[in-house]
């Protein structure tokens, strides 16, 4: 079943436009990667989601429903982010004991487990944790709620490296016991490539692909050998990406198809966090050119 | 796939729970409010003097009128806070939308005008009790709620009413200042120009004065109080959250 259609989904700010054009269909029960860039789209397309803010034009469906302001997607979905705020007058064991009022399928057992892990003190208020505490408890809070639709914007800011790596492994552990729909935002996708299936990348507020993990793998090849010998296979081909090594070798990506072996040419794969990047890039060559 | 359903009802009973919580602070400061006005009170609010028969006599009235005052301060108060940032994006970590915040704040803000209503007037009271151990003066008491439990009842109810509008209003203020800020010199505007011009004198002879009766009154300060209310509702529905 489709949890989320998206039709040329438009999103205006006053100075900007956030999202020019998004289509794609989320299927149900499964992770997916929502990568881009800074400014490339993914809070405020999260945030459409989720129904805390408007879209400007297109059509948007989550459960089949216009999310705006509508009270079965807000029980349905949550979008765990750093805006995420309690009042100061509950602790968080209060705000814990309130949250299965709430949300039906709420798993006390395993908020408090995690809880206790992660050894957060339960009579501290929320506005008062450190930024990696914060992120902690406000992903403890987005997992138990169980939601249909569970979305993660940057869930690992702040959070330290030995936190990042429990994290991936409590939210894997969890949608192998229930799964769920979890679209997970971040532009650091090396790390959490072991969790996702499908990647939806986004930028300057398009839709660049929306494929499995694998595909996008199997994207793009690098060529790495003597400048000349390199330039001559590439030519006519659409390059993704070049980087002079040194003076006699170049290392120039292109799209993946079958290149003939040739001595001295070494052939790469590219990982799917250097695809998405180098089709992401605006400009040819990197930050050495900026030195030059 | 499986979707809970939650009624509209249940959603804004479990937040109106959640609020009332939350927002127990807002007692304090109410209680605070009272205790200040309480202390300023002791000394009369109005006096008057006069000479009869080469004797001097100096009347004070002693009332809670100072209470009224900062009550009606801090329910504005109440009223504009809830519908600030803060207030709205810690409503929305839960499940919500438009509609069933604005409703549960609305019930919260009755539950609050009660509370508040029933203890400002209660606390003239305190007055009474505490006054004339400090001096020996005579005193003659107005009655209680022993001897007029009727009349007693109105006050108290005119006092919800009255705590309940102001309230609506600062929710209304909070709200269409959140929508946008030029809604603040607007409002200052309005609030100059009501008491000023001769159709805003109109207005409020005809909602204040102008009463048969208590009730009459109070019917029509619940009434401002649900067109607050309703217009705050009505501006809020497409406001988002969290930008």
């Amino acid at each position: 079943m489709t949890i989320i259609d998206c039709q040329n989904l438009k999103k205006r700010y006053k100075r900007l436009n956030a999202l020019e054009d998004i289509t794609f269909q989320l299927e149900e029960k499964k992770i997916t990667g929502l990568i881009g860039r800074n400014g490339a789209g993914k809070t405020t397309l999260l945030k459409i989601l989720a129904g805390f803010i408007r879209k400007s034009s297109g059509d948007i469906q989550v459960f089949s429903n216009n999310p705006f302001n509508n009270l079965r997607v807000s029980a349905n979905s949550i979008l765990v982010d750093d805006q995420m705020s309690f009042p100061d007058s509950l602790t968080l064991a209060d705000i814990l004991e309130v949250a299965p009022d709430f949300y039906k399928r709420w798993d006390t057992e395993l908020a408090n487990n995690l809880f206790k892990y992660f050894r957060l003190n339960p009579k501290q208020l929320h506005s008062r944790l450190s930024k990696g505490n914060r992120a902690t408890f406000n992903m403890i809070f987005g997992l138990a709620t169980r939601c249909e639709l569970t979305m993660f914007d940057e869930p690992t800011n702040g959070m330290d490296e030995a936190v990042r790596s429990d994290f991936y492994r409590a939210l894997l552990k969890d949608y192998i016991a229930h799964p769920r729909s979890i679209l997970i935002s971040s532009h650091h996708l090396a790390e959490m490539e072991h969790l996702l299936e499908d990647i939806l990348l986004i930028h300057k507020g398009k839709v660049i692909f929306h494929q499995s993990l694998e595909e996008i793998k199997d994207y793009a090849v690098a060529l790495q050998g003597p400048t000349d010998v390199v330039e001559k296979m590439t030519v006519g081909k659409e390059i993704l990406h070049t980087k002079q090594m040194d003076s006699q070798r170049k290392y120039v990506v292109i799209r993946t198809e079958d290149v003939p072996a040739i001595e001295g040419v070494k052939i790469h794969p590219v990982t799917a966090s250097d695809v998405c990047m180098y089709v992401t890039s605006d400009r040819k060559g990197g930050i050495d050119d900026v030195f030059k | 796939m499986f979707l809970s359903n939650s009624t509209l009802g249940e959603v804004v009973w479990t937040q109106v729970k959640f609020k009332v919580n939350a927002y127990l602070g807002t007692l304090v400061s109410l209680i605070v409010v009272q205790i200040l006005g309480l202390i300023l009170s002791m000394n009369g609010t109005s006096s008057m003097s006069t000479n009869f028969n080469n004797t001097d006599f100096q009347i004070v009235w002693i009332t809670a009128d100072t209470v009224i005052i900062f009550v009606s301060i801090w329910a504005l108060f109440l009223g504009n806070v809830i519908t600030t940032k803060g207030y709205r994006n810690t409503n929305f970590s839960f499940v919500t939308n438009g509609i069933s915040n604005n409703l549960s704040n609305i019930i919260v803000l009755i539950i609050m005008s009660v509370f508040a209503g029933v203890t400002t007037f209660l606390s003239h009271y305190i007055l009474r009790l505490v006054v004339p151990l400090f001096n020996d003066v005579g005193y003659v008491k107005s009655g209680s709620i022993i001897d007029d439990p009727l009349s007693s009842i109105a006050s108290m109810g005119l006092m919800v009413g009255l705590i309940l509008m102001i309230s609506a209003g600062g929710y209304l203020w909070g709200t269409l200042v959140y929508i946008h800020r030029a809604y603040m010199f607007l409002l200052i505007v309005l609030i100059i120009t009501l008491p000023t011009t001769k159709t805003g004198q109109m207005i409020l002879q005809f909602i204040f004065a102008d009463n048969g009766s208590l009730f009459v009154l109070n019917v029509k300060f619940v009434c401002v109080a649900i067109i607050f209310f309703v217009l705050a509702m009505l501006s809020s529905y497409r406001l988002e959250v969290r930008r």
